[in-house]
């Protein structure tokens, strides 16, 4: 089976929401601060629930926000 | 660094400034450790309770709010992770201490005074004692394996956040 990791977009969609503080982010979906920085640094991979949140918080779909891509290093 | 990570470090300290002069006190005098046992879970809890007052007041949202932060689902799973290393710790130390304790039983003196005809009147006697001093050092000994599965928890906790954090 292919591995793949998930890249997300968050950081820059901070940025392009007037500079969105990552606790600010992060009081809006409901998690730590801790938490956004997980993600925005690919630690974690977040529930479908939380992935839902985080794009509805930028008013956008889920595949802009995130995106599958196979590992080039685990092929 | 975050309330919860804070809260491990606390936990953390608080633990070993409380256990490590305990287990020093009482593996060198068993007899005493009684009383030494009272105060140590008093100071633990008075400890704690002020380092996680301190740790409120100092987190701007819990003072702002007055609400307690609830865990997110990456902490959850942070907590989930230790409980298991904790867990897998503990049972190691339970299981060797039970293996330790059967290997300690004379097998042979108790099968021979068992296997003796029975005499009306008379009481079977292993002839086994233990001693206060070795019990209560074999009691301190499975008690020291609690104490470090917590350290465990703890300690895997700040290691996942520290993680985040620093990778």
């Amino acid at each position: 089976m292919d591995k793949f990791v998930i890249h997300n977009r968050i950081r820059e969609l901070r940025f392009q929401a007037g500079e969105m503080t990552q606790q600010s982010l992060a009081e809006r979906v409901g998690i730590t601060r801790q938490t956004v920085i997980a993600l925005e640094k690919g630690k974690y991979y977040p529930s479908l629930e939380l992935a839902f949140q985080i794009a509805r918080a930028f008013a956008i779909p889920l595949d802009e926000v995130f995106q599958i891509v196979d590992d080039p290093d685990k092929k | 660094m975050g309330f919860r990570e804070k809260n491990a470090w606390f936990c953390l300290v608080s633990i070993l400034v409380v256990f490590v002069p305990y287990f020093y006190f009482s593996f060198q005098y068993p007899i005493e450790h009684i009383s030494v046992f009272l105060i140590t879970v008093v100071g633990l809890i008075s400890l704690l309770a002020g380092f996680h007052a301190i740790n409120a007041i100092a987190t701007n949202s819990i003072r702002e709010s007055g609400v307690a932060i609830n865990p997110d689902e990456l902490d959850k799973l942070i907590e989930l992770v230790a409980a298991k290393w904790a867990g897998l710790v503990l049972a190691a130390t339970v299981l060797i201490w039970c293996w330790f304790a059967m290997l300690s039983v004379p097998i042979d003196e108790f099968s021979s005074t068992v296997n003796q005809p029975s005499i009306p009147g008379a009481v079977n006697e292993l002839g086994f004692t233990i001693s206060p001093v070795q019990g209560l050092f074999w009691v301190n000994l499975l008690f020291a394996g609690f104490v470090v599965s917590n350290l465990i928890y703890y300690g895997k906790i700040i290691v996942s956040y520290r993680g985040i954090s620093n990778g």
